[in-house]
């Protein structure tokens, strides 16, 4: 990010979908697309060979997982950020993509100004949560508390802003009940996607969304 | 047929004892001839005449009422042998002396009431006074008792060759007594406990009282002899038969599971007058009453008594009753037997049997009562296996309509989802897919229009699966709300004011109450952002205070009022009102030319309509 240029590594198997990221990409001055890729196979080569500052990436790819994506794309480029998109932004895939590892989704339907905005926010080190997904990390972290380990894996400030988020208050609302900047609820965000994250933490939270999702299924 | 074969055992049983001793069968020393006659004196004043044995003072009115001496004269030819002076059976009391020397008195059992049975006399005599001939038995007889005095045949004769029939005379007049007494006594305590621990089982202390008053007469054998006592429980003898007969009919009634047709106090009344007669009147005024009204009483009791057994046991086939009247049939043999001697039809004989009968009833009443203890012992077993069973099967079934319930409402809750679904889709997603069709087909629409549609066809898609995630819990599904149309909105450059608060939980909030209130906010946005020219909506959301609270949802645009409204706003407004109605929620709109204000208000505790 010293040349202020965001690389990019675009992996998506449908092609009207990834021509039209294209676009909304492209236009901008300061991202440069690194890599267009349709597979699995050519998202991991791309992860390989070019040191990019955002993967997104589609979940269903035809000769492989998303996710088994997120995770190389993690292990080789610690600092990159992972987006994944979604047809609906569910919670399900969304929590399971943050603790693979990912930071943020995009909606597919999302308009170009949007996904540019998701892109820079980001990279600046904030993280988009919806009210669903708030929902979700409350109900599998309460979960993996009731389990077993780790035992207070986020922190009571943590807990209150999924509350007020899944509760349908704004950012604002939030940071004006709790006492502190709206500019810094993103940042809390980010944390704890990094806390729930597997590696960071180990396999508790990744089993209890596992459960969670057999249980919801 | 183990019951028929039991029940003939114990009529055999019972019909070998009556005979054996109805007919008196007892064994008689064999190998020596019994003494038939002997010379007979009385108070010395009469000389000595010589009478035939066995002699019968009762047929002999004349005699008067002192004691009577016997002898006879036998030899001793065997020296050193033992013998022995042997009299089977004897009442009243007696002296016996050979040579003039008394050997043991035979008065020593119990009184006159043992004197009445007819009790054997064995004595060894001592071979010093024996003389080779010429040996002098004396036999001095108090007459007493019902039978006033009897004597049997005697035996004089080697003591080896008696002993067997004195054993056998021995058993039958003190031992079985003895034994009869105790059986009674024990019998009638354990039905007494077992009435005591089991109140419904009347006849088990019906059966204890028979018992604790027929024992009175064997007491005293128990005693040491007194015959100012013996008198008395002979007395008494009268009036506990009474009482007798009276608890044998209560006895018989409860066993055979009948109603007494009057009260049982008053059957109690003449056993109580009878006893009070018996105490206040003198002895000789009380025999007119016993002949008179005991008796006769008695007698009726007892006939009734035999008649329910009969009927009970021929008629209604109870075992119980069959064995208790095979015994008191082979009682009443004997009962006829001691008739008969008291009436001194049978002068030959004193052996009577009045307590031994209880031999062949106590066995019958023992097992009746011990039979009804097991069966009710295995009833209670059986019982409890089949409660366990019964259980078992319960549960099962139980389990069994428990799942089956369960998959029916989950049937019916899927066909209902399914019902409302297809509702939902055919309302929006539905259409919206038809018109993109239609558009796409036709070559003059705008590709615009038909971006529009697809994405309120997304939209919709949205706010249905957002609807679902609904569990009595509004501000997730409304916080998805605000995401999508805070993006929705801000495309268009319209402002989204926010204005959320802390909602309680909305009792029986359905998806589908959810879907109507997200479409009927969705609505109105959408038409405040299409039609108002607005720059800012408001949502605000308010709680109006208890009871009855409600929760209102204003939507609020700064735009140019609904007369700015398209020909479709009207049709837009009354499928809000419709589906504010059909959640019980009130809508309502107000527009002025700065602004439109479209508020819902639903109430949050009674349920909301699923429809």
């Amino acid at each position: 990010m010293a040349d202020q240029t965001v690389k990019i590594i675009l992996v998506e198997d449908d092609p009207a979908m990834r021509q039209s990221l294209t676009c909304s990409l492209q236009p901008e001055a300061d991202f440069e697309i690194s890599a267009i890729c349709a597979t699995f196979a050519e998202g991991a080569a791309a992860i390989a060979t070019c040191e990019a500052d955002v993967l997104i990436t589609d979940l269903q790819l035809p000769d492989g997982h998303g996710f088994d994506l997120i995770r190389a794309g993690r292990k080789q480029l610690p600092n990159m950020e992972i987006m994944v998109i979604s047809v609906l932004g569910d919670e399900q895939s969304v929590v399971t993509a943050i603790a693979t590892g990912a930071s943020g989704f995009l909606l597919k339907d999302s308009r170009p100004l949007d996904i540019v905005n998701s892109v820079r926010q980001l990279v600046s080190g904030s993280s988009p949560i919806s009210t669903s997904v708030a929902r979700y990390i409350i109900q599998v972290v309460q979960q993996t508390e009731q389990v077993d380990s780790p035992k207070g894996l986020l922190t009571e400030r943590e807990m209150d802003i999924l509350w007020g988020i899944a509760k349908g208050f704004t950012y604002k609302d939030v940071a004006a009940k709790l006492g502190m900047s709206s500019n810094t609820v993103p940042t809390h965000i980010k944390n704890i996607y990094r806390k729930l994250e597997v590696n960071s933490r180990g396999e508790a939270v990744f089993e209890a969304i596992q459960r969670g999702l057999i249980s919801i299924s | 047929m183990s019951y028929l074969f039991v029940l003939g055992l114990w009529g055999a049983a019972v019909a070998v004892v009556t005979v054996f001793l109805y007919f008196e069968l007892l064994p008689l020393p064999k190998e020596i001839a019994p003494v038939r006659a002997m010379e007979f004196s009385q108070n010395n004043a009469q000389g000595a005449r010589e009478i035939s044995l066995p002699d019968n003072w009762r047929t002999h009115p004349d005699r008067p009422f002192q004691s009577g001496t016997y002898q006879t004269q036998f030899d001793y030819p065997a020296a050193g042998e033992k013998w022995a002076i042997y009299i089977p059976s004897y009442s009243g009391q007696i002296l016996v002396a050979v040579n003039g020397a008394e050997l043991t008195s035979g008065g020593f059992l119990s009184g006159e009431l043992i004197a009445d049975q007819g009790t054997p006399f064995l004595s060894p005599i001592s071979t010093g006074i024996l003389k080779p001939q010429d040996n002098v038995v004396t036999i001095t007889l108090q007459p007493g008792g019902k039978l006033t005095g009897f004597l049997s045949q005697i035996y004089v004769g080697r003591a080896d060759q008696i002993r067997g029939s004195y054993g056998w005379y021995y058993l039958r007049a003190v031992r079985i007594p003895a034994l009869v007494v105790f059986w009674q006594l024990l019998l009638a305590l354990l039905l007494f406990l077992l009435w005591a621990g089991r109140r419904r089982e009347q006849a088990a202390l019906y059966c204890s009282i028979v018992l604790m008053f027929s024992s009175i007469h064997g007491i005293p054998i128990y005693l040491p002899s007194s015959i100012a006592l013996s008198n008395a429980v002979a007395w008494l003898g009268y009036v506990t038969n009474f009482w007798m007969s009276v608890m044998g009919l209560l006895f018989t009634y409860s066993l055979t599971d009948r109603v007494l047709p009057l009260k049982t106090r008053y059957l109690l009344i003449p056993p109580i007058f009878a006893t009070l007669a018996f105490l206040s009147l003198p002895q000789s005024i009380f025999q007119y009453v016993d002949i008179l009204f005991v008796v006769p009483f008695s007698l009726v009791l007892t006939g009734w008594i035999v008649f329910t057994l009969v009927y009970a046991a021929v008629w209604e086939r109870r075992w119980e009753c069959v064995i208790i009247l095979l015994s008191i049939l082979g009682a009443c043999s004997l009962a006829i037997h001691d008739t008969l001697i008291i009436m001194n039809v049978n002068p030959d004989s004193n052996i009577m049997h009045f307590r031994i009968v209880y031999l062949l009833i106590l066995p019958a009443l023992s097992v009746v009562f011990f039979r009804r203890l097991v069966l009710s012992m295995n009833r209670v077993d059986t019982l409890v296996g089949t409660l366990e069973d019964r259980i078992e099967e319960k549960e099962t079934e139980l389990r069994q309509t428990y799942e089956q319930r369960q998959l029916l409402e989950r049937r019916q809750a899927l066909n209902e989802e399914r019902q409302r679904i297809m509702k939902d889709v055919h309302d929006g997603l539905g259409g919206q897919l038809i018109s993109i069709i239609a558009m796409a087909t036709n070559e003059e629409s705008e590709r615009g229009k038909i971006e529009g549609s697809a994405r309120a066809a997304l939209e919709d898609l949205r706010t249905m699966i957002n609807s679902l995630g609904v569990e009595d819990d509004i501000t997730g599904v409304l916080g998805t709300f605000r995401e999508r149309t805070e993006q929705q909105l801000s495309s268009q450059d319209i402002e989204l004011d926010w204005q959320m608060i802390d909602i309680p939980p909305i009792e029986g909030l359905t998806p589908s109450a959810a879907l109507n209130i997200l479409r009927i906010m969705q609505e109105a946005t959408t038409n405040a952002a299409k039609h108002s020219g607005a720059s800012r909506i408001t949502i605000r959301f308010s709680l109006t205070p208890h009871p009855d609270q409600m929760l209102k949802i204003e939507i609020e645009d700064n735009g140019g009022g609904l007369n700015n409204a398209e020909a479709g706003g009207g049709q837009g407004l009354k499928n809000m009102s419709e589906r504010a109605k059909s959640i019980r929620g009130v809508l309502k709109v107000s527009s002025s030319p700065t602004g439109t204000c479209v508020c819902l208000a639903i109430p949050t505790q009674s349920e909301l309509a699923a429809e």
